[in-house]
């Protein structure tokens, strides 16, 4: 009940719309109407106090809050009761084309969730009933092309979304479902808006992706009332910038060189920045194309709010060629390093490895290996957190792979597989546990570069095949040392992310169509389901009228599906986007 | 009535020829919508045939639009995939059933193409597609503009990239 005292606090404090005065309000609710009537009309302000601490039953942001801990305080269910978990209700979104599949993370405010499909249509469910979930209303913004979208923002009374290869942010009126602004960011045709959006106090971050497609990519900050652009910054330096020489080609490859941000990053409100990771530099399997480190691709950044401008970075796999990006969660943790209290960001990497920095000035601390096989690189060093064999007088990296790596139409087997390790599926940290569970694609890929592919719609520079069966494992680490405490393997592709709870539990979705919640200490399994379609989503929690609820979006997309072609008792699996909700 | 006899004939001109596109567009829209939607071709190959897939496509796609391939050929492919790469056999029973490029499964070996992630096709689907790519794709050169505009529309941003004419 706590949860409706602050709402009605907030409420009384943040409403400004002239038609709902305080009186009208103490009205409604001596009426009951609160509770019982058409109480969606009341919700209150999603203001920047409830976005920094989140009330316990909500999930207000992309990751819950700015740490992208992706925890939660609930503890209804847990350890003891997990068994007990069963379905209580499901509701179909999209399903207007085939082969679409859902990415989101679901988003919940007092018994109203907030979702988007790949049309970039959101929806507000009530889902106060338990029983079953009603979509309020659906705002389509039309997209042309299919896509995949990752989530919404709630800033304000607002949702704030992104519209994939349309370039729009659009922000719709919570309670009405009528846009209220709608602005096109686009500057190039494969621009890609995937990320769900930051809001914080007074700016809404946008992410801008489709490097692999041969675009410069870029972060932005809108003025989350009119979505006027505030600033802008290019990943890529221009000519010239502070990282330039970073690119020594004579092809201009700065203008198409990737550098994408499609997972929302997080936000330390001690010193005003938001991490983000970037993505690889493009044509992704053709470093020759691009000689020199690639600055500012496949790296951990700094971006000061006010500004826009980096405040640190740090590359993680400089003159990538592989498709490392590290666009995956970067994740705030206080915790005691050599004896030392520390601020702390830590990043499971696409690469295989898992890092921890310094978040004020970006030093790097520890790192460890997540991934099962490496072959990349014989290692990172543990004093400078680059690779071993990073030659830093050398234009191309060869790091410990063959030859052909650098050889037009020359093949050679990578692992981790070139989606990670870990990707858009995020880790969770536990503030109770004070553990990092990273769930961790595991195989490999047998890459062969093309180096005549940069050119309009071929920019890959490359090709990929699975070498064998992808499976996954859950990775349990200390971030505070970067060492492995203890993995769990399970036998389908992870590409959906975890979840950690008060009560105990690590919740995750694979490939298969399985949910499965596990003991966060012994990894041992609590509960399972199969839905009979598969995860691309991370899964949530929350509680209305005082019972917990876990819920995520099913159904695969094309390239979670890929990673299936080597299990040949999958070939006949179909998918469903739903979001399946689960309760004692 | 010579400019009446005129307008009939443009009148008639214009049906014929606007009957002989809706005719096109009807023999092609199963081939079109079993290569956008049930078989995904476009994810690899492109929404245009010419190889530019989506970016998390396995790439190196072939460019139909530069493929000499002819009906009974295009057909084989689409059931059989490509060995070695990624091309995937749309027929299930392909080299367990029967042998491609007269190899069967123990003879393809670790070559052997993979499933389709998502639907295989019936022959009939398959020689669909393969008169879709032969309407539209195979051996057309450079995408057009009118192409672009028929599958995003007349003010879609990325068309304008292509010229007006091949």
């Amino acid at each position: 009940m706590k949860g409706n005292t602050t709402t009605l606090v907030s409420i009384l404090k943040t409403r400004t719309r002239p038609w709902v005065t305080s009186a009208a309000l103490a009205a409604m609710f001596g009426a009951g109407i609160y509770t019982a009537g058409a109480p969606h009309a009341l919700a209150a302000d999603v203001t920047y106090e409830r976005l920094l601490n989140p009330e316990p039953q909500n999930w207000l942001s992309h990751h819950r809050d700015f740490t992208a801990q992706r925890h939660s305080p609930l503890n209804q269910i847990n350890k003891s009761n997990a068994k007990n978990l069963k379905l209580h209700f499901a509701v179909a979104i999209g399903g207007t084309s085939p082969n679409e599949g859902l990415q989101v993370t679901p988003l919940v405010e007092d018994g109203f969730m907030y979702v988007i499909d790949g049309w970039g249509v959101v929806y507000k469910i009530d889902v106060r009933s338990g029983n079953h979930g009603r979509i309020l209303w659906k705002m389509d913004p039309g997209m042309k092309r299919y896509g995949r979208i990752r989530g919404v923002a709630l800033w304000g009374n607002l949702v704030i979304s992104p519209t994939g290869k349309d370039g729009r942010i659009i922000a719709t009126d919570k309670e009405t479902g009528k846009i209220v602004w709608d602005k096109n960011l686009s500057d190039h045709p494969e621009l890609e808006l995937s990320a769900a959006p930051l809001a914080l106090k007074d700016d809404v971050i946008i992410g801008g992706s489709g490097g692999d497609q041969g675009t410069r990519n870029w972060i932005a900050s809108l003025d989350p009332k009119t979505g006027d652009l505030k600033w802008k910054t290019y990943t890529i330096p221009a000519p010239g910038e502070p990282g330039s020489e970073t690119w020594k080609d004579k092809n201009e490859a700065w203008k198409t060189g990737g550098g994408a941000f499609y997972v929302t990053g997080s936000y330390d409100p001690a010193t005003n920045l938001t991490i983000w990771g970037s993505g690889n530099p493009v044509p992704g399997y053709d470093a020759t194309r691009r000689p020199g480190d690639n600055l500012y691709t496949s790296s951990a950044i700094a971006f000061d709010v006010a500004t826009g401008k980096m405040k640190w970075y740090f590359q993680y796999t400089p003159n990538d060629n592989r498709d490392y990006d590290e666009t995956g969660s970067h994740v705030l943790i206080d915790a005691k390093v050599d004896g030392q209290d520390r601020k702390l960001v830590t990043h499971a990497g696409r690469n295989g490895f898992n890092y921890t920095f310094d978040r004020a000035t970006g030093q790097f601390l520890k790192v460890g290996q997540y991934v099962g096989k490496v072959t990349w690189t014989k290692g990172i060093d543990p004093k400078t957190g680059k690779p071993v064999d990073y030659d830093p007088t050398k234009d191309l990296q060869l790091y410990a792979e063959p030859p052909t790596a650098l050889q037009h139409k020359g093949t050679r087997q990578v692992c981790p597989e070139i989606s990670g390790g870990n990707n858009l599926w995020p880790a969770t940290y536990s503030p109770v546990t004070r553990l990092f569970y990273i769930p961790s694609l595991e195989g490999c890929s047998d890459i062969t570069s093309d180096q005549t592919a940069h050119v309009p719609g071929k920019f890959a520079g490359g090709s990929y095949t699975l070498s064998d069966r992808l499976t996954s494992s859950i990775v349990v680490v200390d971030p505070a040392t970067g060492q492995q405490k203890a993995r769990k393997e399970l036998p389908y592709p992870n590409t959906a992310g975890t979840l950690s709870t008060a009560g105990g539990l690590l919740i995750t979705g694979l490939t298969d169509g399985t949910v499965l919640a596990l003991d966060d200490q012994t990894l041992e399994e609590a509960w399972r389901i199969n839905v009979g379609t598969g995860f691309n989503a991370p899964p949530m929690t929350y509680s209305v009228n005082g019972k917990q609820y876990i819920a995520i979006a099913s159904g695969l997309g094309r390239s979670a599906r890929n990673k299936l072609t080597k299990s040949p008792e999958m070939r006949t699996a179909s998918q469903a986007t739903m979001i399946f909700v689960f309760g004692l | 009535m010579r400019v009446m006899r005129v307008s009939f004939r443009l009148a008639t001109a214009a049906l014929v020829m606007a009957s002989a596109v809706v005719a096109a567009q009807e023999d092609f829209s199963y081939g079109r919508r079993l290569y956008l939607d049930k078989a995904q071709c476009s994810y690899c190959h492109g929404w245009a045939g010419d190889g530019a897939g989506d970016g998390q496509s396995n790439g190196g796609a072939a460019n139909l639009r530069q493929s000499r391939l002819n009906r009974a050929q295009l057909v084989l492919v689409i059931q059989c995939g490509r060995p070695g790469t990624a091309m995937p056999h749309f027929d299930e029973g392909a080299y367990r059933d029967k042998p491609c490029y007269g190899m069967n499964e123990a003879e393809v070996g670790a070559r052997k193409p993979q499933l389709p992630p998502g639907s295989t096709l019936q022959p009939r689907e398959a020689e669909a597609i393969a008169d879709y790519l032969l309407g539209k794709f195979i051996g057309r050169g450079a995408i057009t503009r009118a192409e672009c505009e028929e599958s995003f529309g007349k003010d879609a941003r990325a068309c304008g990239e292509y010229a007006a004419k091949p």
